[in-house]
């Protein structure tokens, strides 16, 4: 399978300094107007004047990565399909690389290894942060049901007690 | 980015503030961290502090499988 770099496939936006203004206006104007009016839709105007209507997903994009910029925040644009290297896949769950590996090699997220080096899909990278979220969810709701039937939550309601 | 951050066995022992340490770790504002010997230590006190059986305790510990990727 072809690796699809993301390094050529994703592009990260980091906020200008000069642009703060411009884009705060942007997301403002934005927001205030919606997906739609009585009198139309959010469109494009390209340079030669030609204006094109923008689809709600697109509409999503601009709005989503305005309102970033203008806190000040970079943002990272990739497609699901971007084939990351473990260092890339790593940085996005905010773990460091050998715990990453570590997970590969337990086969909790799929992998592929073309040659001497692994890749991860971002899709999923996705996934796996999904059903990790849900799993804990549903791991403490239980944990809390379970203690609350006993009665953990009064007969630890003080100080832990000294035990060495 | 979620910082860890290690809960030891007087963290864990209140079950109030447990449940609201991992409330907080389940929105993404730091990685909780256990340990194998923190949790046996906590399963003994509270065994002897709360009084339940080790089966009923099982249930009621935020444990490594259950909070996978802590």
């Amino acid at each position: 399978m072809p690796r699809v770099a993301a390094s050529s496939s994703a592009r990260t936006y980091v906020p200008e300094a000069d642009q703060g203004a411009v884009i705060a206006d942007f997301v403002r104007v934005l927001n205030d107007a919606g997906m739609a009016t009585p009198d139309g839709r959010p469109a494009l105007v390209a340079a030669d004047g030609e204006r094109l209507e923008l689809p709600e997903s697109m509409y999503g994009v601009l709005r989503q990565v305005a309102e970033a910029l203008s806190k000040g925040m970079g943002v990272n644009v990739a497609p699901l399909s971007a084939m990351l290297t473990t260092q890339e896949a790593a940085d996005y769950l905010g773990i460091s690389r050998p715990t990453l590996v570590r997970i590969l090699e337990r086969g909790e997220i799929p992998m592929e290894k073309p040659g001497r080096h692994r890749f991860v899909r971002l899709k999923d990278l996705v996934d796996h942060q999904e059903a990790l979220k849900e799993r804990r969810r549903q791991a403490l709701e239980d944990m809390v049901a379970d203690a609350e039937e006993d009665g953990l939550y009064a007969s630890t309601d003080r100080p832990a007690p000294r035990t060495r | 980015m979620a910082f860890p951050a290690f809960l030891d066995t007087c963290t864990l022992f209140s079950a109030t503030l447990t449940d609201t340490l991992l409330r907080i770790a389940e929105e993404g504002a730091f990685n909780p961290q256990w340990s194998a010997g923190v949790l046996a230590e906590l399963q003994t006190v509270l065994e002897r502090e709360a009084g339940l059986t080790p089966e009923r305790l099982a249930s009621d510990l935020p444990d490594a499988g259950r909070f996978p990727g802590c």
